[in-house]
């Protein structure tokens, strides 16, 4: 037997693992040959699957998507016979049926249910529109219309005056149906710079915050939001966070009343106190409450131009 | 990991056969014996591969029927070496221990292992195994020597190398398929692990796998292995040499050995004669019986005879008794354990396979697949090692529709 050598240098004694395998390199037999292309053919056909499950599913979404549109029913065609209309505002058929005039003989599969619902939904008031065929002879549209929280006069090209409503997504639109009384009480924009589009002005920012605050004063006090005329936004761009942005409302008793954009609960409690203390010391005439100041608020009368401080 | 298997390929690329047994490891701590295949070997002589292409042809036949019979597609292979080219000796080092209050440390432990593992081969040759071979500590023998007091600590492993290239032709052949191999398992360590007992192996034993073109050894005692070989001579030497004594085809000398033959002629046999084909008719004739076990029993004697030259003073009947146990293919030759017990001067029985394992895998020609997926879960639970997550679910469900 023969004996190795003494070492020479530590810890590089070869062992059968230094070898370096060539799996799979050369498949030197026909059945090596075979598993290898079975091998990859099994993973050529997960991938094929996986893939054709992939493409079925995409499809199937697609033809769900566009249904009304692939689907051709056989059978004999009906005409329209009537057209049922849901809607959580104020529009009504009469409204419908300005924007959309069949006629009597008019298949009910022959509709343009896409061009309807674009129709539909370029009024302004419409905030989406969904129609659906029911079968065998009615069309279902069903409305979501955006809900008015104030108004804006828009000056026209001759100097013609038309009112206009703003949602609080901050949609401004021609409102069709509205009753008058609640048109009345809302109250005016002011200080926003309107872009027109192609389909109506571009949507004004910070329309939410207002809302809210409309929101929370009707509710919490109520005849404090009835004293409110105007809504400036001269100050506020829509957003919350900029350093000096403010919400002035015009009030018919009050003045200008100056809200920060956060912490409305709280400025409104401050007015609401504000409100008393003036009522109760009888002071007639109030320039301006400005609620900013965090946990104090500057009341200017009209009349004085002393500064107290609550 | 819950639900955690691995599929384990114990090949045995042999002179006379291929041999791939399949093993599902479950949670890395039990073995289900899922598949068998087997192929007549080709381009093998003596445990070496002659013509790989050949050699490729019978061991990718008998992987893909073991693939095929057990439906899974296989992990990790497992491979077994022999031939006569792999050399064992006593690797031992001895190293100071460090700690001023001497006693010994990890460092200590790790010095010594390293000490022992680094002597260089000589060109062309790399290391199988080390195995263990105990420790010493100021020249007694301990179990385990961290915390012990001592000054010098000596540790020994038996190391077994092989040629290089013998080797790669082996992997090789196997990473042909596609497989790459994980372990190289000598396979006299292979089959002596199944058919031995933990008890047999710390009392001392001799385990002699005779195979058809080698035979290999591995003597235990202590529990530890203390020599072990392999001799490129098997039974089909025994078969060549009653082919060319008896001018006989080697078909016909496999089937005169395997019928009649007997390791040692007894005075039985003088007159006894057998008919070389058996069915009498033109071409068959006698052939007298003592011809047939001489030349069987110069040839066993010869091997035996090798085998205990090669232990030298290792062999001792007295620091082996639990005696020589027999295995492999060739171990079903008549007679054999007398000539073991007369050679050896201790008692030799045939090895059985454990009872956990079914039937049909019971023959000695087994023992050493058998072993290569012992080794595979012993290796698992000690070392944990690479517990691969079988990959299971949809993805696997998917891949077998495309089987």
């Amino acid at each position: 037997m023969a004996k190795p050598k003494r070492k020479t240098r530590k810890g590089t004694a070869p062992s059968w693992r230094a070898i370096k395998q060539k799996r799979g390199k050369r498949a030197v037999t026909f059945t090596a040959r075979l598993r290898k292309f079975k091998f990859f053919a099994r993973f050529a056909g997960i991938g094929a699957t996986v893939l054709g499950v992939i493409i079925v599913g995409l499809l199937c979404f697609y033809l769900i998507k566009t249904a009304t549109d692939f689907f051709h029913l056989s059978g004999p065609p009906k005409p329209l016979g009537r057209v049922v209309m849901h809607t959580n505002g104020v529009l009504d058929e009469d409204w419908l049926k300005e924007s959309f005039r069949p006629n009597k003989s008019t298949n009910l599969m022959d509709i343009d249910i896409r061009g309807l619902k674009k129709t539909l939904e370029s009024s302004g008031q419409v905030r989406s529109a969904m129609i659906e065929r029911q079968f065998p002879d009615a069309l279902v549209v069903s409305l979501s219309e955006y809900q008015p929280v104030a108004k804006v006069a828009v000056r026209g090209k001759k100097k013609k005056t038309r009112i206009y409503l703003v949602s609080k997504e901050g949609a401004v639109y021609e409102g069709s149906n509205y009753p008058r009384a609640t048109l009345e009480h809302l109250p005016y924009l002011d200080g926003v710079e309107l872009k027109q589009t192609k389909r109506g002005f571009r949507p004004i920012g910070g329309m939410e915050v207002v809302s809210e605050l409309l929101d929370l004063s009707r509710r919490s006090t109520p005849e404090l939001y009835a004293d409110w005329q105007v809504i400036s936004l001269k100050n506020y761009s829509g957003d919350s966070a900029q350093v000096g942005a403010t919400i002035s409302i015009r009030t018919r008793s009050m003045g200008e009343i100056i809200f920060s954009p956060q912490d409305l609960q709280e400025q409104l409690d401050r007015l609401d106190y504000i409100v008393q203390y003036i009522k109760d010391e009888r002071i007639r005439k109030v320039k301006r409450i400005d609620l900013t100041l965090e946990d104090q608020a500057a009341v200017q009368l009209a009349i004085q131009t002393n500064v107290r401080r609550r | 990991m819950i639900g955690s298997s691995k599929i384990i390929g114990a090949v045995e690329i042999g002179s006379s056969k291929v041999a791939v047994l399949v093993g599902e490891i479950v949670d890395g701590d039990s073995l289900n014996i899922i598949g068998l295949g087997e192929s007549p070997s080709h381009g093998v002589k003596k445990g070496e591969i002659v013509d790989f292409k050949a050699a490729s042809e019978a061991t990718h036949d008998a992987l893909a029927r073991a693939e095929q019979a057990s439906g899974a597609s296989i992990d990790e292979a497992y491979l077994s070496q022999s031939g006569g080219h792999l050399r064992g000796f006593l690797n031992t080092a001895t190293v100071n221990v460090s700690s001023s209050s001497s006693v010994v440390s990890e460092s200590d432990l790790t010095r010594a292992n390293q000490e022992a593992k680094a002597k260089q081969l000589q060109e062309s040759r790399v290391y199988l195994h080390h195995i263990h071979n105990g420790y010493q500590l100021d020249g007694r023998s301990v179990g385990y020597p961290l915390g012990m007091d001592g000054s010098k600590l000596s540790l020994a492993y038996w190391s077994i190398h092989a040629d290089t290239q013998k080797i790669k032709d082996h992997i090789h052949v196997v990473n042909a398929f596609g497989l790459k191999v994980d372990e190289v398992i000598v396979s006299g360590l292979a089959s002596s692990i199944t058919v031995t007992s933990e008890d047999e192996r710390a009392q001392g034993v001799l385990v002699i796998d005779f195979g058809s073109g080698t035979t290999d050894y591995v003597l235990y005692q202590n529990a530890f292995v203390c020599a072990s070989g392999s001799i490129p001579v098997g039974g089909d030497h025994i078969t060549n040499d009653v082919s060319l004594g008896l001018r006989i085809s080697r078909k016909q000398a496999e089937s005169l050995k395997i019928e009649f033959g007997h390791c040692q002629v007894s005075p039985g046999d003088a007159g006894e004669k057998v008919w070389l084909i058996g069915d009498k008719m033109i071409g068959d004739r006698h052939l007298p019986k003592a011809a047939i076990n001489q030349i069987i029993e110069a040839r066993m004697s010869e091997l035996l005879q090798l085998i205990k030259e090669e232990l030298g003073e290792q062999w001792n009947p007295k620091l082996a008794p639990a005696g020589v146990i027999i295995t492999g293919g060739a171990s079903l030759l008549s007679g054999l354990g007398e000539m073991v017990e007369a050679v050896f001067e201790q008692s030799a029985h045939y090895g059985l396979a454990p009872s956990w394992v079914r039937e049909d895998l019971t023959a000695p020609s087994y023992s050493t697949v058998l072993g290569l997926l012992h080794y595979a879960l012993t290796g698992q639970t000690r070392y944990q090692a690479r517990t691969q997550q079988r990959k299971s679910g949809l993805w696997n469900r998917m891949a077998k529709i495309f089987n």
